[in-house]
């Protein structure tokens, strides 16, 4: 398929190629060392991030510093905070500036109790934002039209979510992402709502090209642990993906009358 | 010993060089407004990956040393934290 | 010089040589997304044994995404003129037989009969572009068709999107162009000479009609012309391209079956009813949302059988000489043989005698923007 890179079963978005199909988040971790331990131990490539306004008062924990200095790990800003399209360009642009990546995880929900995504302001800072030369991946409703959409304005992946953001519902939108993977043609990562390794197994061996996880890993009881979990259920769902699962039973049995009596044994 | 009375002219020209800046939304006095860096060094965040935005304009690092801030200039500090 | 297939078509992945087994068909049919690699092991020899099992997963499916309903349509030859040569058709410029086509008024006469036979879809047939029967032409019968019918087909000649999007504004709600074979070296030596020579052209013309804005394409293959199954592999990787580009359009699907008509040009991958009958049951369930079709070139039980068991579209009393619906004796010759003459009432009985419904319109025009036919 062309989403695929050729050596290792790589998989390529915005022209960038990875190995890991596993993203991490890097928030709600209670301090700085496990999160650096558990993106470690996740073996990620691509860690969100987010933008905040710097207190007035300078001892903030400083999460990202020992991030940067991690190699082989693209940061990629989010635009969580943002209410509207005009607010996530503007994070997205001062993003830009800081994690000096061209990538961009397009997050917008205005509601701050739900956190859905909204998937009409998500399209327009997708279109401009694309524009602009970002690579542009935006988490978004697991709804297969707007899927379409945001491909045709460029963006470089799809995101949408499993389940709600920190709901731990897992595959909720299965049965729409089935949908989406079906003609998708960038890559399809599943954020928000996973909590076990099975359940991103469970994505990939579906067919999605990645999962992207956070609460699962840094609300754990063991984050390092787990993010290690993770990685191993990641890859064991991409491997049985090619493999291709056995079929499941049932389902040859036959009806009584024959539909195909009416055929005739001819020449053409 | 008589206290030391500032000659009125001395206090108005120290006066001047406290500057009224919004700093991320807030009030914020500043005593350096010779530049952006300068700034930055006075909040005690000068070593840190900020990203600043100055009137909605983004400060490139190149320019922040020569950068200076005016009374009423609204500034606003980013950076990079922890997030889903 | 013979083209290349493009890499989105290429079906050799999935035609590797390897004979598919019993086990492969098994899995085949249990899949929960199939693939090409399933519908060739759902066409292999090793899936004859299945082709019961096939029919009723096909009826099932068809029942789940069409009900049980039939769409029935009606074509219109407007023009047997052509420029073409192709080997197989009954058209082909070196063919001699009565050329004509339907002046406006008459076409407007045929078109009337057809209304009148109750027919709510028509598609308007032409040959190769020529200067008989070119793009002005076709865009005014399309017009008066768009008066009388609420969706009005058109099976001519590749055209560009320009020309597309003018015919999808005139009322022109689909677009049909064959590949009749997708083998490009054997499309080569079928196709003689003239502007249907251009392999990658007619390809391409599909994409450009969706577009343009045009609601359904219809693709197809010409069974019997090279290897069936290649063709087939090819015909669903086609669909899927285009359904991932093109997504606001619909298409649809048919296995035209060589038949013999005049000047008998003999079919060099004969295929026979029970194959084509696995073919249309293993593109149900390959593809189950995608309406399948098919023609009267084939005998009346057949069609009734298949009715329902992947088929969802059928045409009905046809003619395939220029006209002919208007009662008098047909001036030119048949593009082929129409096995199926029934007239429409006959058709409707046998339909509702099998628990199906003939529907003959689908969507009204009325809701379709004027001013912008097409999408966006």
């Amino acid at each position: 398929m062309e989403r695929q890179g050729k050596a290792q079963d790589e998989w390529i978005v915005g022209g960038h190629r990875f190995s890991s199909r596993l993203l991490m988040g890097t928030g709600k971790f209670q301090d700085a060392e496990t999160m650096v331990g558990a993106v470690l131990a996740s073996g990620t490539q691509i860690v969100t991030v987010a933008l905040r306004r710097v207190g007035r008062i300078p001892q903030e924990d400083d999460m990202l510093g020992p991030l940067q200095q991690l190699k082989g790990i693209t940061l990629m800003p989010n635009t969580s905070g943002a209410r509207n399209a005009s607010e996530a360009i503007r994070a997205a642009r001062l993003g830009r500036e800081l994690s000096g990546s061209p990538f961009v995880k397009v997050e917008i929900h205005p509601n701050p109790h739900h956190l859905m995504p909204d998937p009409i302001e998500t399209f327009e800072a997708a279109r401009i934002l694309a524009a602009e030369g970002f690579v542009v991946m935006p988490y978004m409703p697991a709804d297969p039209v707007l899927a379409k959409r945001l491909e045709d304005v460029g963006c470089a992946s799809l995101m949408p979510l499993g389940s709600a953001i920190g709901s731990g519902h897992g595959l909720a939108t299965a049965e729409m992402l089935r949908l989406i993977l079906r003609h998708a043609r960038i890559p399809v990562i599943v954020d928000a709502g996973l909590r076990s390794p099975s359940e991103a197994a469970a994505a990939l061996e579906m067919g999605c090209d990645a999962v992207l996880v956070n609460s699962a890993v840094a609300a754990s009881g063991d984050p390092i642990a787990m993010a290690a979990a993770f990685a191993q259920a990641v890859g064991a769902g991409r491997v049985a993906h090619r493999a291709g699962l056995m079929p499941r039973g049932g389902g040859t049995a036959l009806a009584t009358s024959p539909l195909t009596a009416f055929l005739s044994v001819e020449d053409a | 010993m008589r206290a030391w009375r500032m000659p009125w002219r001395v206090f108005f020209y120290l006066k001047e060089l406290e500057v009224k800046l919004t700093v991320n939304g807030e009030a914020y006095e500043a005593k350096q407004s010779v530049s952006v860096t300068a700034l930055l060094e006075e909040m005690g965040i000068g070593g840190r990956a900020v990203v600043v935005v100055l009137n909605d304009e983004v400060i490139p690092a190149s320019s922040r040393s020569t950068c200076g801030l005016r009374e009423g200039d609204c500034v606003e500090l980013f950076r990079l934290v922890g997030g889903g | 010089m013979t083209p290349q297939m493009p890499a989105w078509l290429d079906p050799s992945p999935w035609l590797d040589g390897r004979a598919s087994t019993h086990a492969d068909v098994e899995r085949a049919l249990r899949c929960d997304e199939p693939g090409p690699r399933e519908l060739a092991a759902l066409l292999s020899p090793a899936a004859h044994p299945f082709i019961e099992v096939m029919a009723q997963r096909a009826r099932a499916l068809t029942q789940r995404h069409f009900g049980r309903t039939i769409s029935l349509y009606a074509p219109l030859y407007l023009a047997n003129h052509c420029t073409s040569g192709c080997a197989y058709c009954g058209f082909a410029s070196d063919r001699t037989q009565p050329r004509r086509r339907l002046e406006p008024p008459e076409a407007e006469k045929e078109l009337a009969m057809l209304k009148e036979m109750g027919f709510e879809e028509v598609l308007l047939l032409t040959g190769e572009r020529t200067s008989h029967a070119g793009f002005d032409y076709l865009l005014e019968c399309v017009s008066l068709a768009a008066q009388r019918f609420h969706a009005v087909g058109i099976e001519a000649f590749p055209m560009t999107i320009r020309e597309y999007g003018l015919l999808a504004e005139a009322g022109c709600s689909g677009v049909t162009v064959y590949q009749e074979t997708y083998d490009p070296r054997q499309y080569d030596r079928l196709h003689r000479w003239g502007p249907k020579k251009d392999y990658l052209g007619r390809l391409e013309a599909p994409a450009r009609a969706m577009e343009a804005g045009m609601r359904t394409v219809g693709l197809g293959v010409l069974l019997g012309l090279s290897d069936p199954s290649f063709d087939a592999v090819c015909l669903m990787r086609h669909a899927g391209h285009l359904q991932r580009i093109h997504w606001k359009s619909g298409i649809t699907l048919s296995f035209p079956r060589l038949r013999p008509q005049e000047g008998n040009f003999t079919a060099l991958f004969p295929v026979d009813e029970a194959w084509l009958a696995r073919l249309v049951f293993a593109f149900r369930i390959v593809l189950p949302d995608v309406p399948l079709l098919l023609s009267t070139r084939e005998r009346p039980e057949f069609r009734d059988g298949m009715a329902g068991l992947g088929i969802s579209k059928m045409s009905a009393g046809s003619r395939t000489t220029v006209g002919g619906y208007g009662g008098a004796e047909p001036t030119t010759e048949g593009q082929f043989q129409v096995s199926d003459k029934r007239s429409v009432p006959e058709i409707c009985a046998m339909l509702r005698n099998r628990g199906l419904e003939p529907v003959f319109k689908n969507w009204d025009s009325a809701f379709r923007d004027a001013s912008v036919r097409g999408h966006d």
